[in-house]
């Protein structure tokens, strides 16, 4: 088991990360929190000697995803967002922002995780089949895919 | 699309108190199953070291069960020898002759305390007709130590009081100590300790008789041959004795 140093440096280091994918998958404050709390639990029960802070952070990335997808498959608990629910984001996102990742937030939960870990993470679609246990070949049609979707719900709009 | 579109991600932090939650959580998680796991460390110490006390206790009682402590030969006809340990238990027996041999095989002893040993014993060599020829019970002790021999001698006797009476026999019954030089050197001819003062006591009297001789008698023999030496040398029909404990019955 890992200690309370390691607990409090890797919160530091990828509470952002972990974040970011529950925002994708997660509406309710609740089910962040108990997410939040299972996977760095996950952290510092798993005694797994990192090679680095990438594999650390892939890591976490591919528990992040898990630990989301089994609340959300939970049969007790309704964790499924609506689109409204969605838009209902924290106070410091923007309308126009608001609305594109209400867009994403409507993707599949496989595109979200490849869009966000291509195009933020910077992951390369080798590096994102490797976290995600899948083929380099289904990364880059998920990307395809996730980018067209992506482009429908925006209405064609040119973003960025 | 590019990469500037998705930094709106970047707009999504943790927050503090999400963090701060997480972090609480994080710590009494850690000292609830460090707490957990000193006691699950002591749990299997604590559990080791009783293990390991009941293998030495079993261990030691077990070699102390198997140590012999007192050593009882029983010489009527029959001619048994018994090993007791130290809790009064017969842990080893077996017979100097056949007719030792033929009582053994329809007496269980083993492990059985020694004076219920003896009372069977004499049950069986009853059974046999030994007491009604005139044959007497000789029984020697060696138990190295004079306190525990002092005590097994008078057990034994009041065994044999108890059986005689119980029974309604006569029985004229020797009860001694011996000790373990006569103990080794009746073993070394694979007789009992009686035995070898008999044959002691007859080569005394009869300076021709040797040992060699006498090896072949019964015990009753050797007592009858030394009756009718001292018969013969003093003419008044003294019986020669170890001068051990004697219950007439």
């Amino acid at each position: 088991m890992r200690s309370e140093e390691d607990a409090r440096r890797a919160i530091g280091l990828y509470a952002d990360t972990v974040r970011r994918i529950c925002f994708m998958h997660l509406k309710k404050q609740e089910d962040v929190e108990d997410a939040f709390q299972e996977i760095f639990l996950k952290y510092i029960l798993n005694e797994k000697i990192f090679e680095s802070h990438a594999h650390e952070k892939a890591w976490l990335i591919r528990v992040t995803v898990n630990v989301c997808r089994d609340m959300l498959k939970s049969p007790f608990r309704k964790r499924v967002c609506s689109i409204e629910d969605m838009t209902v984001e924290p106070f410091y996102i923007q309308e126009e922002e608001g609305e594109l990742l209400s867009c994403i937030a409507q993707l599949q939960s496989k595109y979200r995780n490849v869009l966000y870990l291509f195009y933020y993470e910077g992951y390369s679609a080798v590096e994102i089949a490797n976290i995600m246990h899948k083929k380099e070949n289904t990364i880059y049609t998920w990307l395809n895919r996730a980018r067209k979707a992506l482009k429908e719900k925006l209405g064609g709009d040119p973003i960025g | 699309m590019d990469k500037i579109t998705f930094k709106v991600f970047g707009r999504i932090h943790a927050e503090d108190t999400l963090k701060q939650k997480t972090t609480q959580y994080l710590y009494s998680e850690i000292r609830k199953r460090q707490v957990k796991s000193h006691n699950k460390k002591l749990g299997y110490l604590v559990a080791w070291a009783s293990i390991f006390a009941l293998l030495l206790c079993g261990g030691l009682t077990g070699k102390m069960y198997f140590t012999p402590t007192a050593y009882i030969d029983i010489d009527v006809n029959p001619s048994i020898a018994l090993t007791v340990n130290p809790f009064g238990r017969v842990i080893r027996y077996g017979a100097y002759n056949d007719d030792g041999t033929s009582i053994l095989n329809r007496t269980d002893i083993s492990y059985i305390d020694y004076r219920k040993a003896l009372e069977l014993l004499l049950s069986a060599m009853e059974a046999d007709g030994y007491f009604a020829q005139d044959y007497q019970l000789y029984v020697t002790v060696q138990a190295g130590e004079n306190q525990r021999e002092s005590s097994i001698l008078s057990d034994l006797e009041q065994t044999i009081q108890r059986t005689c009476e119980s029974h309604h026999y006569n029985l004229s019954a020797h009860v001694y100590a011996v000790t373990e030089e006569i103990k080794h050197c009746a073993a070394d001819y694979q007789i009992s300790p009686a035995t070898y003062l008999a044959i002691q006591e007859l080569m005394e009297i009869d300076s021709k008789t040797t040992f060699e001789e006498c090896l072949g008698h019964s015990l009753h023999e050797l007592h009858q041959q030394i009756n009718e030496k001292c018969h013969e040398q003093d003419g008044n029909g003294k019986t020669h004795g170890h001068g051990g404990h004697g219950y007439h019955n």
